[in-house]
Formats: structure tokens, C-alpha cells, sequence
């Protein structure tokens, strides 16, 4: 809380008002983590580089294209669990850092049901399957000798409660003085980190019926849930002893020698939300399969908790923020686009090849239905994804062979997810190369174990646009075991 | 777009109830589907799919409906291999466990062939005190019983950062990356 302001306030609050929406706005990060795609729950399907749209015969199928549950004979239970690790190489003004994060997690629990039937195929499935992981992690460190700072950023960036009443960090950190006047102007050492972890999981239930002979349409409906959190933990310190004096000049007892600015910002999401997901599949007797997806676009619910903590060091004296003050909770919609998706597999003596593409305009993902947030930031926010995301094409091949002798499977697969920036170089689109073993035990219980390796470049900004840039170079890797019975 | 998909949707629809819904449920007042009649398209064309000689018991596992009962595998007799008529399940003998008229292991005449012998006869003038012990009797209601060895079931398998980019969600400024 302000401590103490100015007489002439007034006419500052009429300025920093402009300002005031800018101090924490939700963003495009935002969006494109519910909107872009995850890699499924299924380790045959991801040991062939995910390309199962043209493939789906097993109760994975209701997540992938669930008119492949209408391939189904017998019923199915199946689960798995994955473990994934995040590594991120970051280079941050020259200086590089390593950093990394894991998850464990139960990826899948599902039951197909297929109905007896004298002609034809009637199969309904339910399953509990992660779609997203947001496992991450960063950390840089490196001296920004530029005239640019957090601290500067926050300055201008005034934040006013229901009554009113202003709040700034620099100035509740004795960073500035009673005129919001700060000496800070860059020349600081910083650094950080970033730990993101949580997940998206659905709750489907699908069905698929043969419609025609060998043309089977399928139908699936999803309740979502989840969980994202986030914690960054920043700190700006004056390794080069550029600001000795006093800070907050004109205060009786001003703090002097300005050593540490520290902010910690943890982001909490509830997710929960729903979508469905159309699906047809063609069989060409023993050749191949064809298959067909869209999938409507997703209504998800965010509700955000956001906590802020800082912390201030000088020679004589530390600040600390209420966080009470800084911290908030808020409401909103993320609806993502359509995806359409076409796959195919052909079966040639043993070889499953399989490839398909999923056409999605991230252009159309869009903030609605604030709550906490006005009306004018959610504009806005929807106004930068259209001018800086656009449609791209998923592409995912993979190939399987059996060993009919011994019943062993092995697989390997490559699919690249392109950046959804426009203009972004090709070493943004992350590339994931995959490979995959199954065996088969008593003509009933399947085990699949697969491994996908992902690597890509990104950056980040830790505050405007390249003025403390972080260069990230990311490597993912997953390992996923399933296990299926059938009966 | 929407009403591209929306005109698909249609066209599905519509194919679909002129043609009628090509799958036909078992209803519970029925026989239970069995092998040759049920699913004939569909459940042939999986296992056709998963072909036997290159995806091995996948075939199976893929292909068999649950609802079925599974038959035991036709395997065709050879000649080194007798049957056992009584229960139509394959018996494959080994010569080698063939016992001869002593009760003993016959292990010197594996090559043996089997002789198929037809039904008994029964004389219908019943005056066969043959003393040559001739076991061959006529009758008038002899059924036509060919004498050859048959199976009593064929069932098998084969029919079964603001506008920014941030660092990974932080909050920025909001004037990042453009």
C-alpha cells in the first residue's frame, strides 16, 4: 500500500490510470498454452510420432479420432503413466544457464464397450486421459547493460483497487520517491527462474457406430479440468555499485545504496472447461485406413490467482511488499479454434505407415468473458493475437512393423508442431522424433512403451519487447508406458 | 467455415438415414451371434487387416469379437496325424504314441499308414456264425454312413508476456514482443 503520495496526486493518478491495465495483463502466452496441441496419452499412438488420426483402433481412439472406437471388437481397458523431463538451455546477454523440471504422472484410464451386433459396429467408450503438459523451466542470469530495468518498468505501472487506491511496487520498495521519481536507470545484474508445472486432463465420453459399410463416424465429448502454476522468482541487483546515494530523495530517512530488487510472482490457474471432437474413418479393406477429424473449439474457464511478493535491499534498510496488496484474483474464458485434422495408414505386409496433418489458425484464439478484467484489456489482448499468431499445419508420420513370430511391435515416428507466431524461424516449430516397442501377451494383455525426444528455440522478455530478452533452447523428453487389456 | 462443416454434417446425416444405418444391434430375444453370422463384414474385414501371417496373434487380439465364442483352431489332418471323432476337437497323435495291440509303444512301424475302415455291416439274415470271425455285418437300416473319418465341428478361426512473449508466463509489462 502507498505509503505516503504526493499533493499534486491527482494529476498523477490521471496518467498512471492509462497505465494501470498494463502493470499485469493477461497475454498471448496465455492463450497459446490452452490452445496449442499436447501429445496425447497413448504410447503406440506417440511411438508413431502421433500420427493415429488414419490408425485409431484401440479405446485411445476417443481421443485422436473417436470413429475409430468403432474398430473395436473386444472390450478394452487400458492406462498409463508417463514421465517427462523439460530442459532449457537459456543464453541471457551471453551468459548461458542450464535449468530443468519433471513430471510423473498417470496419463490414462479408459474402458471401450463394444455392443453385440449381427451386422456392423456400435462401440461407446469412456476415458480419463491428460491432454497438455506444462511442465518448464528457466533460469539466466546476465549482467543488461542497457538504460532499462523491471524496476523502471513498474514505475510507470500504477495499480488501482475498487476504492481507488493506488499501489506501486518501486514506490512500496522505497525504489522511488513521493514523486514517483526513481534514480534507477538500468546497469543492473539480473536474473531469475521459472518453474511452470500442471496439466490439462479430459474426461471423455464417445461413441462410434459403422455407418456404412467399413465407413465408420465417431463423436466425443470432453469435460475439462486442470491446473497450471507458475513461479517466477526475479531478482535486479546493482553488482556494479551504480547507485551509492540516496534513492528516495526528499524523505527524512531516505534508503541509500541500492543493492537488490527482488519479485516473486506465483500464477495459480483452475481450468476447467469442455469441447467435442468429430471423427470418420474409412477402412480400405486390408490396404489402409482414412480418417477425418475436427475438433470444435475448446470453452475453457480460467480462474487466476495471482501473488505477488517483493522485496527490496539497501545498505540501510529493506522493504517488503504486502502481498495482500499485489496480489489478485480474476476470471476469464480462452476458446480455442478449430482443428481440422486427415490421416491415413497403410498396410503393407507387417509395415503400418501412417502420416497425417491438423490444420489450426491460432489467429482465432480469443479471450472472452472477463471477469475482473475490463472489457478494453481483453480487446486488446484479442487484437495481439490476431496481428501476431496465424494458421499453421501439424504434420506427424510414423511407422510401425510386426514381428508376427514373437509378437513384438516396434515403431518410430517424427511430427513437427510449427510456432504459431507468424515470422517465426523454423527452428521455433518444435520437432519431436519418437520410437516405440509394444508386445503382446496372451492374445489379451498389450504393453507399449514409447519415447519422444522434442527440441526447439524460443525466447522470452522479462519485461517490454528485447530489452532483457532471454534466447531458450528447449529439450523435451518424454517416456510413456501403456498397458491394454482386452477380453 | 462453420457452414461448411455444418452442409457436411448434412450430407452425413442425410446419406445415411436414405441408405439406413448400416449396423444392425443384437437384440437379446435373438441367438447370440456365432461365428459365420455375425459382424460378416466388418469383424473379416479387421481380421483381414491384421492378417495372421504377418501380425501373429495381433490378429486375434484385434479382430474377434468378444461376443463370440471362440473356436478352436482347424488344423487339417496329415499323415502323421489321427483324429479323434468323439468330440470334434483335433487330436493330433504322434506316431510315436500310437499304441499297438500289445498295449506297448509301437516303435518301429512309424510310417504305418492309417487304414479307413468303413462302418460295421449288419447282416439282416442274421446267420453270421462265420467261425472266420468276420466282424462285417449288413442291415437294411444301415445309414448312409460313408465310413470316412469326419469332424464333428469345422469351427476355426477363420470365421471368427502481454502481446510479449514472456518467460513462460510471467507477467511483463506489456509492450514485448510485436
Amino acid at each position: 500500500m502507498y505509503k505516503n503520495f504526493c499533493s499534486n496526486c491527482s494529476k498523477v493518478f490521471a496518467f498512471l490510470l492509462i497505465c494501470s491495465s498494463f502493470a499485469y495483463p493477461q497475454g498471448i502466452p496465455d492463450a497459446l498454452r490452452l490452445g496449442e496441441s499436447g501429445l496425447g496419452a497413448n504410447a503406440r499412438a506417440l511411438g508413431m510420432g502421433n500420427a493415429y488420426i488414419g490408425l485409431s483402433d484401440d479405446a485411445s481412439a476417443a481421443y485422436y479420432n473417436p470413429a475409430g472406437l468403432g474398430l473395436l471388437k473386444r472390450l478394452e481397458f487400458s492406462g498409463g503413466i508417463d514421465y517427462s523431463t523439460y530442459n532449457n538451455n537459456t543464453t541471457f546477454f551471453n551468459n548461458t544457464s542450464d535449468y530443468s523440471n519433471s513430471t510423473t504422472r498417470l496419463d490414462r484410464l479408459s474402458f471401450a464397450f463394444p455392443f453385440p451386433t449381427v451386422r456392423g459396429s456400435l462401440v461407446f467408450g469412456i476415458s480419463y486421459h491428460n491432454t497438455k503438459d506444462f511442465t518448464g523451466a528457466l533460469k539466466f542470469d546476465g549482467f543488461n547493460n542497457g538504460n532499462n530495468s523491471l524496476i523502471q518498468v513498474l514505475n510507470e505501472a500504477t495499480y488501482y483497487d475498487n476504492n481507488g487506491n493506488p499501489y506501486n511496487i518501486p514506490y512500496d520498495l522505497g525504489l522511488n520517491d513521493s514523486n514517483l521519481v526513481t534514480p534507477i536507470n538500468g546497469h543492473l545484474n539480473q536474473s531469475g527462474t521459472v518453474l511452470n508445472s500442471g496439466s490439462t486432463n479430459n474426461w471423455t465420453f464417445s461413441g462410434a457406430i459403422e455407418a456404412a459399410q467399413n465407413l465408420f463416424l465417431g463423436l466425443n465429448l470432453n469435460i475439462i479440468t486442470g491446473s497450471y502454476n507458475s513461479n517466477n522468482d526475479y531478482y535486479e541487483d546493482d553488482t556494479q555499485n551504480y547507485y551509492q546515494g540516496a534513492i528516495a530523495t526528499g524523505e527524512s530517512s531516505p534508503p541509500i545504496d541500492f543493492q537488490t530488487f527482488n519479485l516473486n510472482r506465483v500464477l495459480n490457474w483452475d481450468i476447467s472447461g469442455w469441447s467435442a471432437k468429430a471423427g470418420l474413418m474409412y477402412q480400405f479393406n486390408n490396404y489402409g485406413r482414412f480418417g477425418l477429424t475436427v475438433q470444435f473449439p475448446k470453452y475453457y474457464t480460467v480462474k487466476e490467482t495471482f501473488t505477488v511478493n517483493g522485496t527490496s535491499y539497501f545498505a540501510n534498510a529493506q522493504y517488503n511488499l504486502n502481498q495482500q496488496d499485489y496480489s489478485d484474483n480474476v476470471k476469464y474464458d480462452i476458446v480455442s479454434p478449430f482443428e481440422f485434422g486427415a490421416g491415413f495408414s497403410i498396410n503393407y505386409k507387417g509395415f503400418i505407415f501412417s502420416g497425417e496433418g491438423t490444420a489450426i489458425d491460432y489467429s482465432q484464439l480469443k479471450f472472452d468473458n472477463p471477469d475482473g478484467i475490463s472489457a478494453q484489456d481483453v480487446g486488446t489482448i484479442n487484437k495481439d493475437i490476431k496481428d501476431q499468431l496465424g494458421a499453421v499445419i501439424n504434420y506427424n508420420v510414423g511407422v510401425e512393423y510386426t514381428i508376427p513370430e514373437v509378437g513384438l511391435r516396434l515403431r518410430t515416428g517424427y511430427f513437427v508442431q510449427p510456432s504459431a507466431y507468424k515470422g517465426d524461424p523454423s527452428s521455433f516449430n518444435k520437432k519431436y522424433f519418437t520410437a516405440g516397442i509394444g508386445i503382446l501377451a496372451q492374445e489379451t494383455l498389450g504393453l507399449d512403451l514409447a519415447w519422444a525426444h522434442g527440441w526447439w528455440s524460443t525466447i522470452g522478455d522479462n519485461y517490454a519487447s528485447n530489452e532483457s530478452r532471454t534466447y531458450q533452447d528447449i529439450k523435451y523428453d518424454k517416456i510413456m508406458l501403456t498397458a491394454t487389456y482386452r477380453f | 467455415m462453420k457452414k461448411n462443416i455444418l452442409k457436411l454434417i448434412l450430407i452425413i446425416t442425410v446419406v445415411i438415414s436414405f441408405g439406413g444405418c448400416y449396423t444392425i444391434l443384437w437384440s437379446p430375444d435373438e441367438q447370440l451371434p456365432s461365428g459365420n453370422n455375425s459382424s460378416e463384414n466388418s469383424e473379416n474385414i479387421d481380421q483381414i487387416y491384421y492378417s495372421e501371417p504377418f501380425y501373429g496373434d495381433y490378429n486375434y487380439y484385434y479382430g474377434h469379437p468378444w461376443w463370440i465364442t471362440r473356436h478352436p483352431m482347424y488344423l487339417p489332418p496329415t499323415q502323421n496325424e489321427n483324429v479323434d471323432k468323439g468330440n470334434g476337437v483335433n487330436t493330433i497323435r504322434d506316431n510315436n504314441t500310437i499304441r499297438n495291440n500289445n498295449g506297448t509303444r509301437n516303435t518301429t512301424d512309424n510310417n504305418r499308414p492309417i487304414i479307413n475302415t468303413g462302418p460295421p455291416v449288419k447282416s439282416s439274415s442274421n446267420n453270421n456264425n462265420d467261425s472266420s470271425g468276420s466282424v462285417s455285418k449288413t442291415s437294411s437300416n444301415n445309414n448312409n454312413n460313408s465310413g470316412e473319418k469326419t469332424r464333428a465341428s469345422e469351427g476355426s478361426r477363420t470365421n471368427d508476456d502481454n502481446s510479449a512473449r514472456n518467460n513462460n508466463g510471467s507477467r511483463n509489462s506489456g509492450n514485448g514482443r510485436k
